[in-house]
């Protein structure tokens, strides 16, 4: 009984960091630019392809395909504010954006998913793994892949918190998420922030994506489910705030983890929704938000 | 320094300012009166760009600035506090600070906070404290230290006394008038007459949206028409 714990409850730490890698990227999105981004997923899958190319394609190392994952989607990613979100935001004006934010990265979500239908097909591809082999923990076995997963997750996450408290820029991006007007005043320019913290959220996504193509197929929607579980996630962390993400992450994947010891594993899928409902009905601001006003 | 000349503003199709002229000249204290309605706020905010005019002109230093966003006219010497003082509640002082300097160099940054903290010792204490958690009154004077990390040359005040106690009122002007004597011009809006009267070269009472009087806090005094509208005052 003990060893099956902590057998599920080093999966569930593993799959933590892919959840933290892709939630909290979600979640600095929306604190920052008040965007729910539905497409979220399609730049998980753009990594998966992007590594696909390099490491199948072009043949070169499984570390370049992971940076080329980063470089790519994050420079997409820098072309979503200023082409698609600020003209939308000056037609509305001072209106509430909220929902149209929604069906425009839903149309966004659904015009990458066929565009990479499109030009690399629907069949699924494999990309050979980073790292091979297996880590014998004793209670359980991680292969090297997954570890290495939770290890870039790991790095990744903690220069991001690093570059969010001590970084100038860093700093900017917060005051964007916490007074917009007042960053302004400040002489921050809030399209570039706006611009730049979009892609650095859709990077990390893209980084998820690298890192898991060996581990899953790439195929257009392989990031669509993941971007509904991170709904749950950031809700359950509070929205907009990162750090509840990567708390919640970690919480939802040893929930899901070590569910099974309990309940068929086929009901496993429903806890992280489970927990987003019953968070919603009693703490809508979930565990770390701010105030919902009323 | 700022001459805003006949200037139109509001929100969307709502227009607020219906036509209003001021000037600030350089190391002036103007205020700004009024009732509440009458377009005070909506005017700074549109002198800073927050809001863009929709016709007149907005002049600072010789260069027009209407249409120019908050952040290019900060750049240009301009400084904004907000009626709430627009503090990073969630950050500590020292980030406020920093954040205050985002436009210069670390030399000139470190420089200036160090002039904030022998001006300002209490926040020189406080600095690893949540500026969310300072009183009202400190939070005034955080957030006016903050604009002075760039130095600006004219700092526009959305009723900086509001919501503050007495003791806490004569402080903030008090170190308003101290910056002014070192050079820095001051725009108030302000509902606290006596206060902005006490201190201001000059005063222009708005309303609805237009100019109903511009000249020295004495001519304002001197006005019955004037003091029984706005200052809520009989004629003598």
């Amino acid at each position: 009984m003990l060893e099956s714990l902590l057998e599920f409850l080093i999966q569930g730490v593993v799959l933590g960091g892919l959840y933290a890698l892709f939630a909290v990227g979600l979640s600095l999105i929306f604190g920052v630019l008040d965007v729910i981004n539905v497409a979220h997923g399609e730049f998980f899958a753009i990594g998966g392809y992007l590594a696909f190319g390099a490491v199948v394609l072009l043949h070169l190392p499984g570390a370049m395909g992971v940076l080329g994952a980063a470089v790519g989607t994050f420079l997409l990613g820098l072309c979503v504010y200023p082409l698609l979100i600020a003209p939308l935001k000056r037609r509305l004006g001072g209106r509430p954006q909220g929902p149209l934010y929604l069906v425009l990265t839903l149309g966004l979500s659904t015009f990458l998913q066929s565009s990479l239908l499109a030009v690399a097909g629907g069949d699924y591809r494999r990309v050979p793994p980073q790292l091979t082999g297996i880590f014998d923990l004793g209670v359980t076995a991680v292969s090297y892949q997954r570890l290495l997963v939770l290890g870039v997750a790991a790095l990744l996450l903690t220069g991001l918190f690093a570059f969010l408290r001590f970084h100038p820029q860093g700093l900017a991006v917060r005051a964007v998420s916490q007074n917009p007007d007042a960053a302004q005043a400040m002489g921050i320019n809030l399209p570039r922030i706006f611009a730049f913290t979009l892609a650095l959220g859709v990077a990390l996504a893209g980084v998820g994506g690298a890192l898991m193509a060996p581990l899953f197929n790439v195929y257009p929607a392989v990031g669509f489910p993941l971007t509904i579980k991170a709904f749950a996630i950031t809700i359950l962390g509070g929205m907009g705030n990162p750090a509840g993400a990567l708390v919640a992450s970690f919480v939802i994947s040893i929930a899901e983890s070590l569910s099974v010891m309990v309940i068929p594993s086929q009901w496993q899928n429903l806890i992280a929704f489970a927990v987003m409902i019953v968070m919603l009905l009693v703490r809508p601001r979930g565990l770390f938000g701010r105030p919902v006003p009323r | 320094m700022l001459e805003l000349e006949s200037v139109c503003s509001g929100y969307g199709k709502l227009e607020i300012i219906q036509s209003a002229s001021l000037q600030v000249p350089d190391g002036a204290i103007v205020g700004i009166i009024g009732p509440n309605g009458a377009g005070k706020s909506t005017l700074l905010k549109t002198a800073f760009g927050y809001l863009v005019p929709g016709a007149g002109r907005i002049v600072f230093d010789g260069r027009e600035i209407a249409g120019r966003r908050p952040d290019e006219i900060m750049r240009l010497g301009v400084g904004y506090l907000s009626q709430a003082g627009g503090l990073f509640a969630e950050m500590s002082v020292h980030d406020n600070l920093v954040l205050g300097g985002y436009t210069v160099s670390r030399a000139a940054k470190r420089q200036a906070i160090d002039e904030i903290y022998a001006r300002f010792p209490i926040f020189r204490d406080r600095r690893r404290q949540l500026a969310g958690s300072l009183s009202g009154g400190e939070q005034r004077l955080l957030a006016i230290a903050r604009a002075l990390m760039v130095r600006p040359r004219l700092l526009l005040l959305d009723e900086p006394s509001a919501a503050l106690a007495p003791r806490f009122i004569d402080q903030v002007y008090a170190t308003l008038e101290a910056l002014n004597r070192d050079g820095l011009a001051l725009l108030i809006v302000e509902q606290n007459v006596e206060a902005i009267l006490a201190v201001a070269h000059r005063v222009f009472v708005l309303d609805l949206g237009q100019n109903a009087f511009d000249g020295t806090p004495a001519e304002l005094r001197a006005s019955d028409r004037i003091r029984r509208l706005y200052l809520g005052e009989d004629a003598a």
